[in-house]
């Protein structure tokens, strides 16, 4: 848990402000603005909150930060992830097939359908281009 | 592939979590190896043999599949 406390402590702040900004924008009927306020403070905060946390645990028992490092770096953990990623990622190009057909069925706007069909190109475009480069280098 | 390693640690009266440590590898990762789920990268494999002074082949045991040829 790299990082200073510090910034966390400033993030916090600044997150609190972006709550009570957005608390202040909905009064004047802007609801995009103050939701996206409100949202990205929440999310903000409890990032910041949390690395406090594991810092101080950390710092109150040094053990945990071994283990941690270890856990990161343990080969098994790291397969077991990639596995589930690579699972995660075939069943999600399935559902990226089928979003397209459920939004014509549904009447959807045509420029709807394409973002959709776009990030299922931009998806499978990357899937190639890694399919490549790891080919070269290993 | 099957190994000795549960034999080998317990011979020498290691703990998991002793030869974890010294590995830099969770004690699930030794129990999964023990039990047969999970075969090691080449250079863990490695680390467990130097680590018992053996040689892989003392501590892995290869076995041709029926249908690998």
């Amino acid at each position: 848990m790299k990082g200073n406390q510090k910034v966390n402590i400033l993030m916090i702040v600044v997150s609190i402000g972006l709550i009570l900004g957005g608390a202040f924008v909905i009064n004047y009927d802007n609801r995009n603005i103050a939701g996206l306020c409100i949202g990205l403070g929440s999310g903000l905060a409890s990032v910041n909150v949390a690395h406090i946390f594991i810092k101080r645990m950390i710092r109150k028992h040094p053990e945990y930060k071994r283990q941690s490092e270890i856990d990161a770096k343990d080969e098994r953990s790291i397969a077991i992830t990639n596995k589930a990623k690579a699972k995660a990622y075939d069943k999600m190009i399935y559902i990226m097939i089928g979003v397209p057909f459920v939004m014509i069925f549904l009447n959807s706007p045509l420029w709807m359908i394409l973002t959709v069909i776009a990030f299922y190109v931009f998806g499978y475009g990357l899937h190639l281009y890694y399919l490549v480069k790891y080919n070269k280098i290993m | 592939m099957k190994n000795r390693l549960e034999e080998i640690r317990k011979k020498q009266g290691i703990k998991q979590e002793e030869l974890a440590e010294v590995l830099e590898v969770s004690r699930q990762t030794i129990g999964s190896l023990e039990n047969g789920r999970y075969n090691p990268s080449i250079l863990l494999a490695f680390k467990i043999a130097r680590y018992f002074n053996m040689t892989i082949e003392d501590m892995f045991i290869y076995e041709e599949e029926p249908n690998e040829r």
